[in-house]
């Protein structure tokens, strides 16, 4: 199986956010992390990523940031083709891109606003600008009062916003999200995912790789559903469908999945 | 940018205060290092003084043949005062020789057995230049009323090859300390790149350039190098004060050695040479690290 990658420099305006043609990554020889996958985001769409752990999420994701090579395939991301970089130009597709981890990856010596002030800094801001952006993205998250806090002393859910605000803080196009709840109890995982969904109404590209059944249910967005690292499901309005999780026989037909009641538009 | 350029050194010098006991074991051991370096460098700068002075103090030392007239030795003596290259022609007699060497000597019972005295006159020549001193031995070698010319060139020659083995020596050693120097500090900002991986990942995610991640770290090193050189400095300044006012005025030997240093271009090099050493070690460790992800 050889996939010819056609060399394309860059794509018109009306491409497509993110597009991936089929990509394939492979860590060793037997073992593919993602098989064959083409999918398509448009610019301000939500999306959940869901299936099971090493079903390909995590790849998928980590593909975006140019933190893992296709080994066949073109990745797309805002005109660009992720899979042929050059390392010189990583940094700039970073800046556009916003990511939040299942395990927070607040620094742990430094106070909340200095967390969310690290990702200006990084990148060159200081000053007033850098004050004016920092208190902005906490007060989007409703950390205003806990800045001066260490993320020891705040809740999980706290330092996730934190989190989420670093995300964001330098207003980036895509917003990454790898299992943003899985170490967050139900109520402040929903939470999480408002304030994920309010971000996204700014305009803001979302997509959010997860296994929390009840957040995707609850949401009725976008399910792109991942298993051995094919695309099995790609729903428009959908829900996790459990039965993913427990059998590993073909998926039920689409009549069997009981469709979304609530019909959210934004 | 000088906002950014705060922010950095500032980061430089979290890593140094984390990182404590490691960063004391890379300062000192720069120190060691450069302090060898250094001895070698002053024991290579004062020889060297010794050897491009020494045949500046040379004297030629013209015997006169047996036979040759006082006449003839003062008319060449009066002959050399004139040359251009020669700052005193002196005639020290026979007889003069002769009582200063008994005076001197210690074994005046066996000299008192001579009749006569066997002394030559002498001419002793003081010249400017030490191409001088070879070109003016050489010409008065080829007179015939001049017996024996001596000129401390075997001397000279000595120095010279003492010189040079202390220089190899010198240049070898300190680049195998260098290197040492170097990879003790490359693996201490190892430890700092690992203990700070997590900063780096999240620095590499929101998008910093690698150059921007690397700054602190090569701060970091060259701080330690830098600091490593200070302390070598100061140690050796400190022995050779105690040298020229302890040591040097009581020992007869040495107190002929002039100690000349420019002291605060010493320190420089020690200091400079610890920072690039500290540099090329934090270099070292980065290219692997950094590239890694």
């Amino acid at each position: 199986m050889i996939t010819v990658t056609k060399p394309q420099a860059s794509r018109p305006e009306s491409a497509p956010l993110i597009e991936l043609i089929g990509v394939t990554v492979r860590h060793r020889e037997q073992n593919l992390a993602l098989d064959d996958v083409s999918v398509r985001v448009e610019r301000g769409e939500y999306v959940f990523i869901v299936g099971q752990t090493g079903s390909g999420k995590s790849s998928l994701l980590r593909l975006l940031i140019h933190e893992l090579r296709p080994t066949a395939g073109e990745v797309w991301v805002d005109g660009e083709n992720v899979a042929t970089l050059k390392p010189r130009h990583i940094p700039q597709l970073r800046r556009k891109i916003g990511f939040v981890f299942q395990d927070f990856r607040l620094l742990p010596e430094r106070t909340l606003e200095e967390n969310v002030a690290f990702a200006l800094r990084v990148i060159g801001i200081h000053g007033k600008e850098l004050r004016r952006r920092t208190f902005e993205a906490l007060e989007r998250v409703g950390l205003m009062s806990k800045g001066k806090m260490y993320p020891h002393q705040v809740s999980g859910g706290e330092q996730q916003r934190a989190a989420v605000a670093r995300a964001i803080v330098n207003t980036p196009g895509l917003l990454l999200a790898d299992e943003p709840t899985g170490n967050l109890d139900p109520m402040t995982s929903l939470e999480i995912m408002e304030l994920l969904e309010q971000i996204n109404r700014s305009g803001t590209t979302v997509l959010v790789a997860t296994h929390d059944q009840q957040i995707v249910d609850a949401m009725c967005k976008r399910v792109v559903q991942l298993e051995s690292g094919r695309i099995v499901r790609d729903e428009a309005r959908g829900r996790y469908s459990v039965s993913r999780l427990l059998t590993t026989t073909p998926p039920p037909p689409p009549t069997e999945v009981e469709p979304c009641s609530v019909v959210s538009s934004s | 940018m000088f906002g950014s350029l705060f922010f950095l050194i500032r980061e430089a010098w979290l890593n140094l205060r984390r990182q404590g006991l490691m960063a004391v074991a890379c300062v000192s051991t720069s120190a060691i290092a450069l302090l060898i370096l250094g001895v070698f460098f002053l024991i290579g700068t004062q020889l060297y003084r010794v050897v491009d002075g020494a045949p500046r103090q040379m004297e030629i030392h013209a015997f006169m043949r047996e036979g040759a007239t006082r006449a003839q030795a003062t008319a060449l003596q009066e002959r050399l005062e004139d040359m251009p290259g020669v700052a005193v022609a002196r005639l020290v007699t026979r007889e003069q020789a002769w009582t200063e060497f008994r005076q001197k000597s210690s074994f005046k019972d066996v000299l008192d057995g001579f009749k006569e005295n066997p002394l030559p006159d002498m001419l002793r020549i003081v010249t400017t230049t030490p191409e001088e001193t070879l070109r003016l031995a050489d010409w008065v070698r080829s007179l015939p009323e001049v017996d024996h010319v001596n000129e401390g060139k075997e001397v000279v020659r000595q120095l010279l090859t003492i010189y040079n083995v202390i220089r190899t020596a010198g240049v070898v050693l300190a680049v195998l300390l260098g290197l040492g120097t170097a990879a003790i500090i490359s693996n201490a900002i190892r430890m700092t790149l690992f203990a700070r991986r997590r900063d780096i990942r999240v620095m590499q995610l929101v998008g910093a350039t690698n150059s921007f991640i690397r700054f602190p770290f090569l701060l970091e090193g060259m701080a330690e190098g830098a600091l490593g050189g200070g302390i070598a400095s100061g140690l050796l300044l400190a022995a050779l004060h105690y040298y020229t006012t302890r040591v040097q005025p009581t020992v007869p030997v040495v107190n002929q050695f002039e100690l000349d240093l420019n002291r605060l271009l010493f320190v420089g090099i020690l200091v400079g040479g610890g920072a690039v050493l500290g540099m090329v070690g934090s270099l070292l460790s980065m290219r692997k690290f950094l590239h890694a992800t």
